[in-house]
């Protein structure tokens, strides 16, 4: 089209040159007959319909002008933008990955969890209630067990395994990739030697190789033939699981004895139309049933502890125990934004209104109020579009990081990433950031008489009037949410101080924890004493060694399980709590080498080795819990609920009492005392496969690496075929108890220090508007003789009780909510002064300083310039 | 001398009864409109490429480029059908218009 034009003007100047005009005003005729041609072509284009898309171009060209020139404005808001958005995205990839993102089974809302309760905590299941359950329920298609252990693969490779019937495929809907899985034969004691791989397993060790199908493998040290592959869907289970080999038993093996013991997860798969309430229903029909054929003692002691079935989503279950903490850092990152967004749209409401003059000549020129709503607009995008992009390049950052630590803390949960939910979340967020944060400005600008504004030389005084009572809403209100965030990350940080500070009743300096694992040869009774008898000697050969035991469970490991026990001679009142008390087995030297304070009575001793096992020492939380005003030493008590001992010569007496030790760490909330049982040989291949594995405590003052190289070396002196793994120190164990705590301190505290970064942004924003509008009336003030001080003074005030009001709504805001945070604390309560206090004289502390500089730039205000300006 | 103003609907008119005669290109169809009024009409280039445009897009006319008279490249545009049927529809409408003011002129 242009070309055209072209040609045509060609032509007329041409005529215009035979008609005898000379060139250059021949040309000029030509283009003034032809008229505007540019604006010719646009009402040209007009008719085209291109205009919308041309438009938008150039106000992005003009809007990405406008920002840098206006480059320390765009900076802040891009940064603002870029650690909202950034922050936003990070959390919500794992809130998304862990309560979002259904279960890669074929319709896993009908998978279900059955679980038992005590006290409202959840313990497993076991294969009495799997049978049972299997028997007489009609509402499961299948129910299958799953359990995990760790266990040797080949002579000397430690690998997560589990164990499971051969339903529990099916309840998962899952397919083998190659060969099959467990039959039901598979489950009868002495067929069971099968296994399954898992895709990362075949992958690594096989190369994904089919012809691994009927191949051996071995297993703590026994055979087990390989008949398939299990999916990657598997893994959703628990992502370090690597081999599954099928659980396996005697009928009699399923004995009502055992049925409160529990041990395994039992998992189902809803019946179509078959809800998980009605489920639940029916389990506890069947409890009930059982129920009834109980000792009134058992019931008793059943009713003490709450008992109840329980019946839940597996999505759901599985992630139970990170929802309340996703919930606070989720919320606490929406509230940094909103706190965000407020300084933006401020920063774009002053710039706005500094364009005024501007904005009213182009009206004035023509353009409409929709060609200049639009164009702020773009220009917020803009600013958005590029926060955005840094914010994911920040959030992927910080995934990477997330995901780094959740692989320690939480090793059954697969990868966390930015996958296609999270950036749909991210464009959403920015769209509706951008769209609120520049709405605002326009729509305060298109209200402002604009053309008045040119001819009145102030920056609109009236339309700033209300833009500065909006501020100090907003400002408040972004002071107050700050306040929240911080109050809420004191409280945290008070919690790990006190958690730290905890006493854990032994010295865990110059102490190394490692683990070994017997394999199944050991089960018939003399290698196991052999062994033991060895390696302890052989471990105390080792000079600078001046402690050696074995036990069940390593302190502050978290591994030591707990039950209930009746005592002999102390019936308990009907609404007391039931007694309970977690095990640890412990050997000969345990107490000593750990120096483990003896309270009363004795320790044990290696000529207890040949009695029955039934003497026990007790911690002095269970000694004065219950056995008040009395000497725990001599007194009887029994884990055997069900089978009571006739004789009081049967019943387990105990021997001792010691100082208490938090074995579970910190964290553990069950407020059990600990008893102790003496760990001997016959009972080493057992301890070996439960959760807290057999562990050997060794206390010297060499480095944890030298240390653990001898040991390794005595122990395959004793025997080579037994792995030695999961070393470490105890300083090591009770400092990693705590990494979940110090965790979500530290992001919380990290969001908080963020809100009060951006509040006084927000606050020294607000205020330095305040005084650019005041300008005049504060250099009239100085004139007159105003001090210095009174005008810093006065500008500092309007910061003050703005900030003043913030705190005191913060502080009421702050005391509510944190009472859903309780429990998250340790040893304290929501309201706990000591928490508040300083953040409170944080926030004062910074309100301060971010007032003084703009009433520093306020007193500085020449007074003759001011007066002069216009 | 005194330039008129044509109104847009006529110009269409004239511009297809030009194209009618045969393909042209868009200074020619200007200057045949002065030369054939006798310059009582003439039309503003920037009203008759917009108008050439709109045709075009209603299918009245077509273009295509082409050499003009003194070899320089110029873009040509031609009738097609629906072109012609709308100019017969726009000739009789012009009579009817003209027929009624003359009515009016001579007896009101």
């Amino acid at each position: 089209m242009a070309e055209e034009m072209r040609l045509h003007i060609e032509h007329l100047a041409r005529r215009n040159l035979a008609d005898g005009l000379p060139p250059d005003e021949a040309r000029f005729a030509a283009h003034r007959r032809f008229g505007g041609v540019d604006q010719f072509k646009e009402e040209c284009r007009d008719r085209m319909g291109w205009r919308v898309v041309d438009d938008l171009v150039r106000d992005a060209r003009v809007g990405s002008r406008f920002l840098r020139r206006n480059a320390g404005f765009a900076a802040v808001a891009m940064a603002t933008l870029a650690l909202c958005i950034g922050a936003n995205t990070a959390i919500f990839s794992v809130v998304s990955a862990l309560l979002l993102r259904p279960l890669p089974f074929p319709e896993p809302d009908r998978i279900v969890e059955i679980f038992n309760l005590f006290n409202a905590k959840k313990a497993p299941s076991n294969l009495v209630q799997y049978a049972d359950y299997k028997a007489s329920t009609s509402s499961y298609d299948c129910l299958g067990l799953w359990g995990l252990a760790d266990v040797t693969v080949g002579s000397m490779e430690r690998v997560t395994a589990a164990q499971c019937t051969a339903e529990m495929f099916d309840v998962l809907g899952a397919r083998p990739v190659i060969g099959r899985f467990f039959t039901l034969g598979n489950s009868r004691w002495g067929e069971d030697r099968v296994a399954v791989l898992t895709e990362p397993f075949w992958e690594a060790r096989f190369n994904r190789d089919p012809a691994v199908l009927g191949r051996t493998l071995n297993i703590d040290g026994e055979a087990f033939r390989i008949v398939g592959v299990a999916p990657p869907a598997i893994q959703a289970m628990d992502a370090r699981v690597r081999i599954i080999r099928p659980i396996a038993w005697k009928p009699q093996w399923i004995s009502p004895n055992d049925r409160y013991y529990f041990t395994t997860s039992l998992y189902g798969r809803l019946k179509p139309g078959v809800s998980a309430g009605q489920a639940l229903a029916e389990a506890a029909a069947v409890e009930r049933r059982y129920y009834e054929t109980l000792t009134p003692s058992f019931r008793q002691l059943l009713d003490r502890a709450s008992y109840r079935i329980g019946v839940g989503l597996l999505q759901t279950e599985r992630v139970r125990e990170f929802r309340s903490t996703l919930f606070l850092l989720q919320g606490a990152v929406a509230v940094v934004l909103a706190i965000g967004c407020i300084n933006i749209a401020n920063l774009l409401l002053t710039r706005a209104n500094g364009r005024q003059g501007e904005l009213a000549i182009r009206l004035a020129l023509g353009a409409g109020r929709g060609a200049i709503a639009r164009q702020l607009l773009v220009e917020g995008f803009l600013l958005t579009l590029s926060g955005a992009a840094l914010g994911t390049g920040l959030a992927w950052v910080a995934v990477r990081a997330v995901d780094r630590f959740s692989a320690r803390m939480a090793p059954e949960l697969q990868s966390f990433g930015l996958d296609g939910r999270v950036l749909g979340f991210t464009v959403a967020l920015t769209a509706v950031v951008g769209a609120l944060t520049s709405l605002l400005p326009i729509a305060h600008i298109l209200q402002a008489n604009l053309l008045a504004s040119i001819r009145r030389s102030s920056q609109g005084a009236s339309g700033g009037r209300s833009v500065r009572m909006w501020g100090s809403i907003l400002v408040t209100g972004q002071i107050a949410s700050a306040l929240v965030l911080l109050a809420g990350a004191g409280l945290l940080v008070h919690s790990f101080m006190k958690a730290r500070a905890v006493d854990p009743g032994f010295d865990p300096r110059n102490l190394v924890a490692c683990r070994i694992a017997l394999p199944g040869a050991y089960q018939n009774g003399d290698r196991a004493a052999v062994f033991q008898k060895g390696l302890m000697q052989a471990l105390r050969e080792i000079p600078d060694v001046s402690g050696v035991a074995l036990a069940s469970s390593v302190p502050f490991e978290g591994h030591a399980d707990g039950r209930g026990l009746t005592l002999k001679d102390s019936p308990v009142p009907a609404d007391a709590a039931q007694p309970s008390a977690t095990e640890v087995g412990v050997s000969v030297g345990y107490f000593q080498a750990l120096h483990i304070q003896l309270l009363e009575g004795r320790l044990f001793e290696e000529r207890d080795a040949d009695k029955e096992g039934s003497e026990y020492i007790v911690d002095e939380q269970f000694a004065r819990r219950y056995f008040p005003g009395r000497s725990a030493v001599g007194q009887h008590f029994t884990f055997q609920n069900r089978h009571l001992p006739a004789k009081t010569e049967d019943w387990p007496v105990i021997i001792g009492v010691v100082r208490n030790v938090p074995h579970n760490g910190v964290e553990d909330r069950s407020n059990r005392p600990v008893s102790y049982w003496p760990l001997r040989s016959s009972w080493l291949p057992w301890v070996s496969t439960e959760a807290g594995g057999l562990n050997i405590l060794v206390r010297s003052p060499r480095p944890t690496s030298e240390l653990v190289s001898i040991v390794r070396e005595k122990l395959r002196g004793v025997d080579p075929s037994v792995p030695l793994f999961h070393t470490e120190s105890v300083q090591t164990v009770i400092e990693e108890s705590l990494d979940g705590r110090r965790a979500v301190m530290l992001l919380l505290g990290g969001f908080a220090l963020l809100a009060l970064l951006l509040s006084s942004v927000g606050i020294y924003g607000v205020l330095a508007y305040d005084v650019s509008l005041r300008t005049r009336e504060i250099g009239i003030r100085s004139a007159i003789g105003a001090s210095r001080g009174q005008i810093i003074g006065m500008v500092m005030r309007q910061g003050l009780w703005r900030a003043g009001t913030g705190l005191g709504l913060g502080l009421a805001a702050a005391v509510l909510l944190s009472r859903c945070m309780q429990g998250m604390l340790y040893g304290l309560k929501p309201s706990d002064p000591w928490s508040y206090a300083p953040v409170s004289l944080l926030l004062a502390a910074v309100a301060l300083v971010a007032s003084y500089l703009p009433s520093r730039r306020a007193a500085a205000i020449d007074p003759v310039r001011a007066l002069k300006m216009e | 001398m005194t330039k008129n103003e044509l109104i847009q609907g006529t110009l269409d008119m004239l511009v297809l009864r030009i194209l009618d005669r045969g393909e042209m290109h868009g200074w020619g169809i200007a200057e045949r409109i002065g030369n054939l009024s006798g310059d009582v009409l003439s039309v503003g280039e920037g009203s008759l490429y917009p108008a050439l445009y709109r045709m075009r897009d209603r299918g009245w006319i077509e273009s295509e480029w082409g050499q003009s008279e003194n070899n320089r490249k110029a873009r040509y545009y031609r009738l097609t059908d629906s072109g012609r049927r709308q100019l017969q529809r726009e000739k009789e409408t012009w009579e009817h218009l003209v027929l009624a003011v003359s009515e009016v002129m001579a007896t009101a």
